[in-house]
C-alpha cells in the first residue's frame, strides 16, 4: 500500500500549492469585518468559494480543501484499521486541538466525516512562507500514521510484557 | 519502570520500623496515631495506646470485611498471627477500635527485650501484610474444599453426568471487595480452581487497552508461559461458573477475566501461598498498568506536538521587527542589503 | 411581524448580489442521450483497444449543464476509461497519453479526478487516479488545478 503514498503526497501538494492563493479580502456584507469567507455560509456570495478538492487514497484515507479568496479549509481523514487506532487517533487529534493556539493553522474542531481539520487564512500567508506551509501539512500527515502504529506496536509489546511478568510468579 | 506491586503494604512498614528500630536515642517511646489507606477501600490506624505508650494499637478496616467473615476470616488473622502471640494479642468483640473490623495489640516493651532482631522483621513484616492475609482466608476456605473435593472424587468417573451436576452446584465464594459491582468469584472444583474478576472500565479508552492486555493474558499461555493459569475473559456476560450469583446485566462497561488454577499451582507450601497472595491483587495490577500505558502515550504524544510546533517555526521568517516586518539580515557580499518586502 | 429581527435583508434586495444559479455558465445544455452515445462509443473504442481515442472522445464532451444523472453517467464512462487505460498500459506510459492530448482536454481531465476521487467508487480505485493526477502534473504543471478551483463550469 505504501506505493500509493507517494503518488498521494504528490497530489495533496500540488493541490495545496494550487489552493493556498490568498489575499485579504473585507467582508461584502458587514462592514469593517474581515472574516474567513470559507468558514462562512456563502449564501450570498457564492462567488467567493472555489470548487471544492477531494484526495483520496482509499476509502478510509481522503483530504478535503476547500479553498476561498481568503482562506483554505483542509480536512484530513485518517487510516483507522481497528478499535485500538480509532481510539489513539482520536485522543492524538484531541490533543492536539486543544494546543490549537500554538499551531495558529489548526482548527478546534474537525468537520464531519474527518479527523481533523485546518485553516489557513491570508493572515497567516502573509506572515508565514507557503512552501513552507505546505510542508508542515504533508509531514504532518507522514507523521502521524507512523506515530499511530509506532503507539500500537509499544501497547502491544507491553501488554505481552505485562501478561508475562504477571503469570510467570504462579508457577 | 515497576512491573509488579508490592503486597506488602510500604506505609506500614515504614511506620513500624521507625517504631520498633527507633534512630538515635531510644529514651522513651513516642506516642504515634497515623491512619494509613491502602487498595481497595482499605484502612489501617496504628496508634499508641493512651495509657501506655508502650503498646501499640494497630486496627483494619477493610470493605469486604463482612464477605470475608462468612470465610472465617478472624479464625484465620488468629490462626496466622499466633506464632507471634507473645507480642501480639488478638482484640476480639468490643475491644475492637470502634468503626475498624479487626484489631491487634503490639506489646513494644516485650518485643524489645525479648525478640530478637529476626522476629522483629518476621513481625513487621507480617503486620504489612495484613491485607494480604485477610483477604487470603476466602482463598484458603476454598482451596481447603477444592482439597476435600479433590479427595472425594479421587476415584469416581468425574465426566459421569451426577458428579457434573454436584460440582456446578458447588457453591461460589463471594467477595465483594470494592463499590460499585467491582468483585472476586472463587469457585473450587476437583481438579482445580476457579477465580473469577468482575472489573468495571471507567472509560472507552480504558476498556480498549484492558482488551489488548488481556488478549495477551489469554494467549501467553499458549504462547510462552505453558505453566500458566488459563485466562478466559468476556463483557457483558458472566461466565457460566457463576452465573449461579452474579447477574448479567446490560453495561457494556463490564468485563469478566477468569483464572483457572490447576493442581500445580494449589500445592500447599509455599506455592499455594504465593499463589493466594499474587491473584489477589490481580485488579489492581491490570488497571495500574492500564493507567501507565495511558500517561506513556500521553508523554508521546506531548512530543511530537513539540517536534510539530518545531516544523511550523520553520515556516515563519526568522526576525519580525516592531512593525511586524521580517527583518532580513542578508547582505551582499560587497555589504548592500536586499529590499525588505521583495520576496 | 414579530420576528423581524430575522428578515434576511438582503434577500429582498434586487440586483445585489450573485446567486449560484447566476454562476452557472451560459452554455447549451446537453441531453442525455448523447451522453449515452458517448458511452456507447467510448466502450467500442476500449474494447477495440483505441485508448486514446476513446480518452479524446470523453474528455472532448463534458456536460458542463445538465441535470444530476447526465453528469453521473458521463463521470462513470470517463472512470471506465481511465481505469481501462490504466490496467492494460504501465505507469509510465500514462505520460504519453496526456501529452497527446490538448490543454482544454488536461483542465478537463483534472477536474474529473478530483470528481472521482470524491466519489466512493472512485476512492476505491485511489492508487491509480493518482497515478494518473501524478503525470498530469508532471506534463502541465499546477495549471489545471487553479483552473479546476476557479472555472463555474464544473462537471
Amino acid at each position: 500500500m505504501s506505493q500509493s503514498l507517494k503518488p498521494y503526497l504528490t497530489a495533496v501538494r500540488a493541490s495545496l500549492t494550487a489552493a493556498i492563493c490568498l489575499e485579504d479580502f473585507s467582508s461584502q456584507l458587514v462592514e469593517r469585518h474581515n472574516i474567513p469567507e470559507i468558514e462562512v455560509d456563502n449564501g450570498h456570495n457564492p462567488e467567493l468559494i472555489l470548487n471544492p478538492m477531494v484526495i483520496a487514497r482509499n476509502e478510509n484515507e481522503k483530504i478535503l480543501i476547500e479553498a476561498s479568496v481568503n482562506s483554505v479549509r483542509i480536512s484530513i481523514k485518517i487510516k483507522q484499521a481497528d478499535e485500538i487506532e480509532q481510539i489513539l487517533v482520536h485522543k492524538f487529534t484531541r490533543f492536539l486541538e486543544a494546543r490549537a493556539e500554538n499551531f495558529f493553522i489548526l482548527r478546534r474542531v474537525p468537520l464531519k466525516g474527518y479527523d481533523i481539520s485546518f485553516l489557513v487564512t491570508n493572515f497567516h500567508t502573509e506572515e508565514m512562507l507557503k512552501s513552507k506551509l505546505v510542508d508542515f501539512i504533508i509531514e504532518f500527515m507522514e507523521d502521524v500514521d507512523k506515530e499511530i502504529s509506532e503507539m500500537k506496536l509499544f501497547l502491544n509489546a507491553r501488554a505481552r510484557v505485562i501478561a508475562e511478568a504477571y503469570l510467570i510468579p504462579f508457577d | 519502570m515497576m512491573l509488579q506491586i508490592d503486597p506488602k503494604n510500604l506505609l506500614i512498614q515504614k511506620t513500624l520500623t521507625e517504631t520498633i528500630f527507633p534512630e538515635g536515642d531510644s529514651g522513651s517511646p513516642k506516642s504515634l496515631d497515623r491512619i494509613i489507606s491502602d487498595f481497595d477501600y482499605t484502612n489501617y490506624h496504628i496508634s499508641t495506646l493512651p495509657d501506655n505508650k508502650d503498646l501499640l494499637l494497630i486496627s483494619l478496616y477493610l470493605k469486604c470485611w463482612t464477605d470475608l467473615a462468612q470465610y472465617g476470616v478472624e479464625k484465620y488473622l488468629s490462626t496466622k498471627y499466633a506464632p507471634f502471640s507473645e507480642y501480639l494479642t488478638v482484640l476480639t468483640g468490643n475491644d475492637i477500635e470502634t468503626s475498624f473490623n479487626f484489631s491487634m495489640v503490639l506489646n513494644l516493651e516485650n518485643l524489645n527485650s525479648l525478640g530478637s532482631e529476626e522476629v522483629k522483621l518476621a513481625i513487621i513484616d507480617e503486620l504489612a501484610l495484613l491485607k494480604r492475609n485477610a483477604m487470603a482466608s476466602a482463598f484458603e476456605k476454598a482451596f481447603a474444599r477444592y482439597d476435600e473435593l479433590a479427595a472425594t472424587y479421587a476415584d469416581s468417573n468425574t465426566y459421569s453426568e451426577e458428579v457434573q451436576a454436584e460440582l456446578q452446584k458447588e457453591q461460589v465464594l463471594v467477595i465483594n471487595y470494592r463499590e460499585s459491582d467491582e468483585s472476586i468469584y472463587i469457585k473450587p472444583s476437583f481438579d482445580r480452581v476457579t477465580v473469577v474478576f468482575l472489573t468495571i472500565f471507567q472509560d472507552e479508552t480504558d476498556k480498549i487497552f484492558g482488551k489488548v492486555f488481556l488478549q495477551e493474558f489469554v494467549d501467553a499461555r499458549r504462547r510462552s508461559v505453558q505453566t500458566a493459569p488459563q485466562v478466559l475473559y468476556s463483557h457483558k456476560d458472566p461466565p457460566l461458573d457463576i452465573q449461579s450469583v452474579a447477574l448479567s446485566s446490560n453495561d457494556e462497561n463490564k468485563g469478566y477475566i477468569t483464572f483457572v488454577l490447576f493442581p500445580r499451582h494449589l500445592v500447599k507450601g509455599d506455592r499455594r501461598e504465593n499463589c493466594i497472595t499474587h491473584v489477589q491483587f490481580f485488579r489492581n495490577y491490570f488497571h495500574y498498568h492500564i493507567k501507565c500505558s495511558k500517561a506513556y502515550m500521553h508523554s508521546r504524544m506531548r512530543l511530537r506536538v513539540k517536534e510539530y510546533l518545531k516544523v511550523l517555526k520553520r515556516a515563519q521568517p526568522e526576525a519580525v521587527d516592531e512593525d511586524g516586518k521580517a527583518i532580513d539580515n542578508r547582505k551582499t557580499a560587497s555589504g548592500r542589503r536586499f529590499e525588505v518586502g521583495r520576496v | 411581524m414579530s420576528d423581524w429581527r430575522r428578515i434576511d435583508i438582503d434577500a429582498y434586495e434586487p440586483d445585489k448580489f450573485l446567486s449560484k444559479e447566476e454562476l452557472v455558465p451560459d452554455l447549451p445544455e446537453t441531453p442525455y442521450s448523447e451522453i449515452q452515445k458517448v458511452s456507447q462509443q467510448s466502450r467500442t473504442y476500449l474494447s477495440s483497444g483505441k485508448f486514446s481515442e476513446a480518452l479524446a472522445l470523453v474528455l472532448d464532451t463534458p456536460p458542463y449543464v445538465s441535470d444530476e444523472q447526465t453528469k453521473e453517467t458521463h463521470t462513470e464512462t470517463v472512470f471506465e476509461v481511465l481505469c481501462s487505460i490504466r490496467n492494460n498500459h504501465q505507469v509510465g506510459e500514462l505520460k504519453s497519453f496526456i501529452q497527446s492530448l490538448t490543454l482544454d482536454q488536461q483542465d478537463v481531465l483534472v477536474k474529473y479526478l478530483y470528481k472521482t476521487m470524491g466519489k466512493s467508487y472512485g476512492a476505491k480505485q485511489g492508487g491509480l487516479l493518482l497515478n494518473w493526477f501524478e503525470k498530469v502534473v508532471e506534463v502541465s504543471g499546477e495549471g489545471p488545478i487553479v483552473r479546476y478551483l476557479a472555472d463555474r463550469r464544473t462537471v
